[in-house]
């Protein structure tokens, strides 16, 4: 009857749209709570805050609608910032090779950022491991390498001139960052609508019985899976590297549980199976303007915490309820007809 | 080899480690007949099922496929040939829509960018013809039961199949969608699609069966035509419906095929003390139960039986307070109304779980460890748990159980089967409860160890335990119980008593609907 009418208003049940709207609702909180909160500049902060999140959510929602972790993130950030920031500054002293161009040392650690995609794949798709565990490991082994290769200490000064360019400069009055982001989205969101790729990814998480008795090779996806997170992790790295304009062996600690916690918010559960690019986004700015906005009203960074931690435990409940919802009204339409 | 015939199976021998699933088995599958299946848990039919598609290997025999020798060695070789199956649990990703899943392993894709697939008009006649309320945009997840079926059904049809395996397709379906699936099943027919319909409900074989093959304990003990198990000569002069009278009297013949010769072991009487109602059921029903009503003695061991799906193992889950049900409980003439497990040991109730592994015991954990779990203040001294104590009882069932282990020390996980089940009935005996469920009791237990674990039970009565015990084997219900609760499709058909030359002609009659 009025199935067109339900179907232009469906968008309002889905909760993404739920999602942006908590997010809209935290910015009025926020502004009419603090002066601090609404400007343009405290927003081109937040932009720069949540694209890390966001860039490295694009991969992580993927494997995750596959059911699978990675929890290496956050060091392979923490790498291959610090391994960026050396061989920009002392090149490979041990072999004599002079500092590298940015460009060149950018590739190398996306490579370095990638093989420890390889490795988390290896250990889940040829080993066996929980991905859990598998990432855990990698987690400490990347955290660890990251503090010996400066040996514990950060690289404050020797940057070539245009270190700083990406993570802060604009480009016709755009930053650099905001590029990055938006083409991530678009690719990873193509990439999920459009593509075998992600399809696959669905498929192999809502139902790997299905997956298997249509043919598809789950190990060659998810492995697929683990290299472009891996990647993206890299990309963060650099872009963290110049955003700071120093190199850190301790950046990016904990980041691998706000990826999660932004992957989780956006509606990819930890079962897999669904899942969008946009939630992860949206996930991602509602963390962002928590945090931001917390701070602007001058509550501790110990309350922030907790804070986050209700918003995670609400957001759940809410796509739960959602599910259930929409199982009802499955049941209701399996007894009516 | 007449043409005709589109699968050849001789001699077909499948041997598992310490188990012969199938003893050699002949019978000939027709092209474009509905070929139904049916036997109790274990009789072999879905090792037969499972060799036919690939996810065994035979071990002997042959089995021929449009003429020529089939061994496929995977699922994906046995669908190519053009074996598919429709499986119990549904094989369809929610997530996507109707035709993601029907391409879905088979997209047409260009540098990884997913192209219109050409198949897909096919498929999607084949779903309209189907049910047309399927539309291609839909998500799957807002589907039925029945319709998800009719996308697997779609799908494995488009991959040129000749024979399609359904495997229990109306165990999750209402009555409606029971109708429908028929109704597609004789549509398929008649595009000349063999069907082998496995079902547990034997009349369903009377509505949409050609040809049914029985199986028993790994062997074929028949294969017939629908109107020859009727009882007409052949096909003409045969109704297209029959009428309730003879669908009841060929059920009881299958059944017959199903259980075969039952050996009659000598009925030994309990010492019941029929003056004593322990327990008394009144108009339970619940999602799967209609009507229960029957009571329970002192020192009484009372047998429910019936087919695969009549609905024992539900009586023993709402006693035990997991599943919900209307209706009234009695225990010593008081009404209970606990709600959950904790509430029915306390009303005085223990269970033997049917699957032992899953809900008995905890493999991981010494022998020791797992006698005082239902009643762990039997070990306790001062709150904490006492070694000596847990030894001491361990000790005291382990020798009057006879069980045969290294030590209390042994994980359970490693005993054999009867062992483990001596564990568990130990376990359950330790709470001293008044009344004790047995659900299959000696389902993969070795002859000797059923024998004793027989002995236990009827120890168990004589000393004045009111024993309910759930079995599918007719020759332990009828060597065991003093009385039979005889069930089917959710009800009690009759409560027979025991006696030395019981009928079992009328046993099968009632649990084949009679």
């Amino acid at each position: 009857m009025n199935k067109l009418n339900k179907e232009r208003f469906a968008f309002l049940k889905q909760p993404t749209f739920i999602l942006f709207l908590v997010f809209v609702a935290l910015n009025v909180f926020f502004a009419l709570s603090t002066p601090r909160f609404f400007k343009l500049s405290n927003y081109m902060n937040m932009v720069k805050q949540s694209t890390m999140i966001m860039i490295v959510g694009c991969g992580a929602t993927f494997l995750m609608m596959t059911e699978h972790l990675d929890l290496s993130v956050g060091s392979n950030l923490a790498l291959t910032s610090i391994i960026y920031t050396f061989l920009v500054v002392f090149g490979i002293p041990g072999l004599g090779i002079a500092p590298l161009p940015l460009l060149t040392a950018g590739i190398i650690v996306i490579i370095i950022g990638a093989v420890i995609g390889v490795l988390n794949g290896l250990l889940v798709t040829k080993f066996g491991f929980e991905s859990f565990i598998a990432t855990l490991g990698m987690m400490y082994i990347g955290r660890g390498l990251a503090l010996a290769v400066v040996g514990g200490n950060s690289i404050r000064s020797g940057f070539p001139e245009n270190f700083g360019v990406l993570g802060n400069d604009k480009v016709l009055g755009i930053p650099y960052l905001f590029i990055f982001v938006i083409a991530a989205i678009v690719i990873f969101t193509v990439l999920h609508k459009k593509t075998l790729l992600g399809k696959h990814s669905v498929a192999i998480g809502g139902n790997k019985n299905a997956a298997f008795f249509s043919g598809i090779n789950p190990k060659k996806i998810v492995m697929t899976l683990y290299i472009i997170t891996g990647a993206l992790a890299a990309v963060a790295g650099i872009l963290t590297a110049s955003r700071l304009e120093h190199g850190d062996p301790r950046t990016g600690t904990g980041f691998e549980f706000t990826v999660l916690v932004a992957v989780l918010l956006g509606g990819t559960p930890l079962s897999g199976g669904k899942g969008t690019i946009i939630g992860t986004v949206i996930g991602a700015m509602i963390i962002t303007v928590l945090g931001n906005g917390l701070n602007a009203m001058d509550i501790l960074k110990f309350w922030q915490i907790v804070f986050k931690g209700i918003i995670l435990i609400g957001a759940i409940v809410l796509h739960s309820q959602m599910r259930e919802k929409r199982r009802m009204t499955v049941v209701n339409a399996g007894t009516r007809s | 080899m007449s043409n005709d015939v589109i699968i050849e199976v001789r001699g077909l021998e499948k041997e598992f480690p310490g188990v012969r699933a199938l003893k050699g088995v002949d019978f000939d599958i027709k092209r474009g007949t509905v070929h139904c299946v049916v036997g109790e848990n274990g009789a072999g039919k879905s090792t037969f099922i499972k060799i036919l598609t690939g996810a065994h290997r035979r071990t002997g025999g042959s089995l021929k496929f449009n003429g020529n020798d089939f061994d496929p060695k995977s699922i994906r070789e046995a669908m190519n040939a053009g074996i598919s199956v429709l499986y119990q649990e549904l094989n369809v990703v929610d997530d996507l829509t109707t035709e993601e899943n029907l391409t879905l392993g088979k997209e047409k894709s260009k540098f990884g960018f997913i192209q219109k697939s050409d198949g897909l008009g096919k498929m999607m006649d084949i779903i309209r013809s189907l049910d047309d309320s399927i539309e291609l945009d839909m998500p799957v997840d807002i589907l039925s039961v029945a319709q998800k079926q009719v996308i697997e059904i779609a799908k494995a049809l488009s991959t040129d199949c000749s024979v399609l395996v359904m495997d229990e397709p109306t165990a999750s379906l209402s009555e409606d969608e029971v109708r429908r699936l028929f109704l597609t099943v004789k549509k398929l027919k008649e595009q000349g699609i063999t069907i082998i319909f496995i079902s547990h409900k034997l009349s369903e074989i009377f509505e949409i069966g050609d040809y049914v093959t029985v199986f028993r304990d790994g062997e074929m003990t028949g294969t017939k035509s629908v109107p020859e198990i009727a009882g007409y000569e052949d096909a003409l002069g045969c109704p297209d419906t029959f009428d309730d009278k003879t669908i009841t009297d060929a059920c009881t013949e299958l059944v017959r095929l199903m259980i075969g010769k039952v050996i009659d072991q000598a009925y030994i009487a309990s010492e019941s003390d029929y003056s004593q109602k322990l327990l008394e059921v009144k108009n339970v029903s619940n999602h799967r139960l209609h009507d229960i009503n029957f009571d329970l003695y002192k020192g009484e061991i009372l047998g429910f039986y019936g087919l695969v799906g009549a609905g024992k193992t539900e009586v023993g889950r709402f006693l035990y307070g997991i599943d919900n049900y209307e209706g009234d409980i009695f225990v010593n003439g008081e009404k209970c109304d606990y709600k959950n497990v904790i509430g029915a040991l306390e009303q005085g109730f223990a269970m033997v779980p049917e699957e032992r592994r899953v809900d008995g015991i905890f493999g991981q954990l010494p022998i020791r460890a797992n006698i005082p779990m239902m009643r762990m203040d039997s070990v306790l001294s001062s709150g904490l748990i006492s070694r000596i104590k847990e030894n001491k009882l361990a000790d005291k069932f382990m020798k009057m159980m006879s069980v045969a282990a290294k030590d209390r020390e042994q994980a359970v996980a490693f005993l054999s089967g009867g062992n483990q089940q001596k564990v568990v009935i130990a376990k359950c005996l330790n709470r001293d409860a008044d009344i004790i469920m047995l659900d299959e009791p000696t389902r993969g237990v070795d002859v000797g160890a059923k024998e004793e674990i027989h002995d236990i039970i009827r120890g168990l009565a004589n000393e004045g335990k009111s024993i309910i015990v759930f079995s599918s084997e007719l020759p332990e219900i009828t060597h065991l119980c003093d009385r039979i609760v005889l069930m089917y499709d959710g009800s009690i058909g009759e409560i027979v008593k025991n006696k030395k030359d019981i009928d079992i002609d009328h046993i099968m009659n009632i649990v084949a609907g009679g």
